[in-house]
């Protein structure tokens, strides 16, 4: 990443007054730590699967509340609120219902997000449209 | 699922298995649920290791007469008419748009619901097609499958008949989206191929 880029982020990372989505996008980019489930279990989805969906997260409402813990790689220097939301991604036949939540870190000199939680809340499928676009003529 | 905040966590080994070889790391894990933690360094080693499998998987799924008469219309308009490379072009393109968020999401929900992907996605499939993909863009294949729950096959089928709608489709936006999205970055990966 150069270093224009990597200010850039941090720029948006390190403003409250942005949407959390936004900055969490961000700090995606510039250090994440995700928490993996090593035997899959489902609804558990991976760092893969969270890289990928993370440029698609919306700018959805986002409850914030006390950390429990100030344990975990960086319990002590995080921030002291962990962001929890739902976001759903359709990809034409299902509508996927995901769970986040997290914390940034550092406190007082931002610079990542640590991923507690990410995993699949609901699948449905997803109702065709009622638009009908004209076929093809051959 | 509980949310277990890792309050402890210690060394551990870190495994994995992909298309039956295994990656290994000394990393981290949470004693209490056993998680383990994935930071930017870790994850790097894992894709290096992933690119240097030299594998070359095939995806492979059935499709109708008609979609299949549709592709090899489109290979002739391609820089190359050879059909394994065009169509792992179309799964590269689709999942580099699918990461695009809502915008190519509606264009995917209209074509979905677009009755020419159904008539192609409905008739009977007996034509078979195949394309051998590298390790990574299996797993970039399958990391989408898993968050969209479906199988790899499911996946490439899906990508390969929307995007052929977009390309026949009479619908300005749709045709519009082909035009300037899809059809420049098809033959900006099969120039590079």
């Amino acid at each position: 990443m150069s270093p224009e880029d990597e200010l850039r982020l941090l720029t948006v990372l390190r403003d409250k007054e942005r949407h959390c989505i936004e900055r969490l996008k961000a700090a995606g980019s510039l250090e994440l730590v995700f928490w993996d489930d090593p035997n899959k279990n489902p609804p558990n989805l991976s760092r893969a699967e969270f890289e990928r969906a993370l440029p698609t997260i919306p700018q959805v409402q986002v409850k914030w509340s006390q950390r429990d813990s100030d344990k975990g790689k960086y319990g002590k220097t995080g921030e002291d609120q962990v962001f929890m939301f739902e976001f759903e991604v359709t990809s034409g036949r299902l509508v996927s219902t995901f769970y986040v939540k997290g914390f940034f870190f550092n406190k007082d000199d931002l610079k990542g997000v640590e991923i507690q939680s990410f995993r699949r809340e609901r699948v449905a499928p997803r109702g065709r449209g009622k638009k009908k676009l004209k076929l093809v003529k051959s | 699922m509980s949310d277990c905040e890792h309050p402890n966590i210690v060394p551990g080994n870190i495994r994995r298995e992909f298309l039956g070889r295994r990656f290994e790391a000394e990393g981290e894990v949470c004693a209490d649920c056993g998680f383990e933690l994935w930071d930017n360094s870790l994850e790097e080693k894992y894709r290096v290791w992933i690119n240097k499998l030299g594998l070359r998987p095939k995806v492979q799924f059935k499709v109708s007469a008609e979609a299949d008469q549709c592709f090899r219309k489109i290979c002739e308009e391609l820089p190359t008419s050879l059909h394994s490379p065009v169509l792992r072009a179309m799964i590269l393109v689709y999942l580099d748009l699918i990461g695009g968020g809502e915008k190519f999401g509606n264009i995917v929900n209209d074509a979905f619901d677009s009755e020419y992907f159904q008539r192609l996605e409905e008739g009977p499939k007996d034509k078979a097609l195949s394309t051998e993909v590298s390790a990574a863009l299996l797993h970039d294949l399958t990391t989408w499958g898993n968050l969209f729950d479906m199988k790899t096959n499911e996946l490439a089928s899906d990508a390969f008949h929307i995007i052929i709608s977009l390309c026949i489709s009479e619908d300005d936006k749709l045709k519009e989206f082909w035009e300037s999205e899809i059809k420049p970055r098809l033959d900006n990966f099969l120039k590079a191929a």
